[in-house]
């Protein structure tokens, strides 16, 4: 038997591996609205819609709760799970691209300055040796 | 005033398909309307049934809690690319640096220490020969170039150098 429209939805939400595909949905809000706060608002009354949905279809009280119970330990496993993985994965991305960022600024540098200027010196070496070359092989005549 | 959420394809789908009618404007405002209300004193809604109460706290933090998780699972899902964007230039950058520290750096900073040695050479013979090498041009202002004098080049080792440098140690020690 498949479960209940409402414990699937608590089950599914664990699922971070879905398409990252996204809708745009227009709501009416107060004005001067966060646009996060509301999308948390709106999240919240689109499952309370469902559970509303789900308790009418249900015969009593007893059985409501019964289904509440198991929706609330349902997400109850997940929320804290996708919490801690967005917090790691958020960790981890911002050490990556603090990382990336250190070392593309020393690899310009080194490109941009170290190498040039190693070229110029070498240049300049190169001259004085024939330089010194040069003015040995006359004191040689 | 209006204002535009968005959500994952897949979760909406899935709270069409539960909710059972289509989730239009209207109802998308009763449901930010909900939120708000829930948010706002963490009542669940009104019910008419005996034992109602306790049902309604208990509906409000299944709510509540799928709203969390829903907005963490949506991060969660849509900044995947940014984590795979950052492992991207994270080892491009380490490639590039390698390049540039084993394959460019290394060769010049070894030919500027041969040329400088052999400057310091030719300057000594200049001097046992009479000569003074400051007369001579061009001349290099030490003090303004790169000291490379002592530079050793870095050694790079594979994991299969490395693994066999360990076979190769204990098969000295017998």
């Amino acid at each position: 038997m498949s479960p209940d429209p409402l414990v699937e939805a608590m089950r599914r939400l664990g699922d971070a591996t879905v398409p990252a595909r996204e809708i745009e949905l227009t709501v009416t809000a107060p004005p001067g609205a966060d646009p996060a706060q509301t999308a948390i608002e709106l999240r919240a009354g689109l499952y309370d819609i469902l559970a509303e949905r789900a308790l009418a279809r249900c015969a009593d009280d007893r059985s409501r709760e019964e289904l509440l119970r198991i929706a609330l330990a349902d997400v109850a496993a997940v929320e804290p799970v996708l919490s801690f993985t967005l917090a790691e994965r958020a960790r981890r991305t911002e050490q990556l691209e603090r990382a990336a960022r250190m070392r593309g600024r020393q690899n310009r540098l080194t490109g941009a300055w170290l190498v040039p200027r190693l070229e110029r010196e070498i240049e300049l070496y190169e001259a004085r040796v024939s330089g010194l070359e040069a003015a040995l092989e006359e004191v040689d005549r | 005033m209006s204002l535009r959420v968005r959500m994952l394809a897949a979760e909406w789908e899935l709270l069409g398909r539960a909710i059972g009618e289509p989730v239009d404007r209207r109802l998308l405002d009763e449901a930010a309307a909900r939120g708000r209300s829930l948010l706002a004193d963490g009542r669940g809604a009104p019910s008419t049934s005996a034992g109602a109460a306790p049902l309604a706290r208990l509906r409000t933090q299944v709510v509540l809690r799928a709203a969390a998780a829903s907005a963490y699972r949506h991060r969660l899902v849509t900044e995947r690319h940014r984590l795979a964007v950052a492992e991207h230039e994270e080892r491009r950058s380490y490639e590039d640096g390698l390049a540039l520290d084993r394959d460019l750096v290394p060769p010049l900073k070894l030919r500027a220490k041969a040329l400088r040695a052999e400057i310091r050479r030719l300057e000594a013979e200049a001097r046992a020969r009479g000569l003074d090498p400051d007369t001579i041009e061009p001349r290099v202002e030490w003090a303004e170039t790169l000291a490379v004098d002592t530079y050793v080049p870095p050694r790079y080792t594979t994991d299969a150098d490395r693994k066999r440098a360990t076979l190769e140690f204990f098969r000295r020690l017998g």
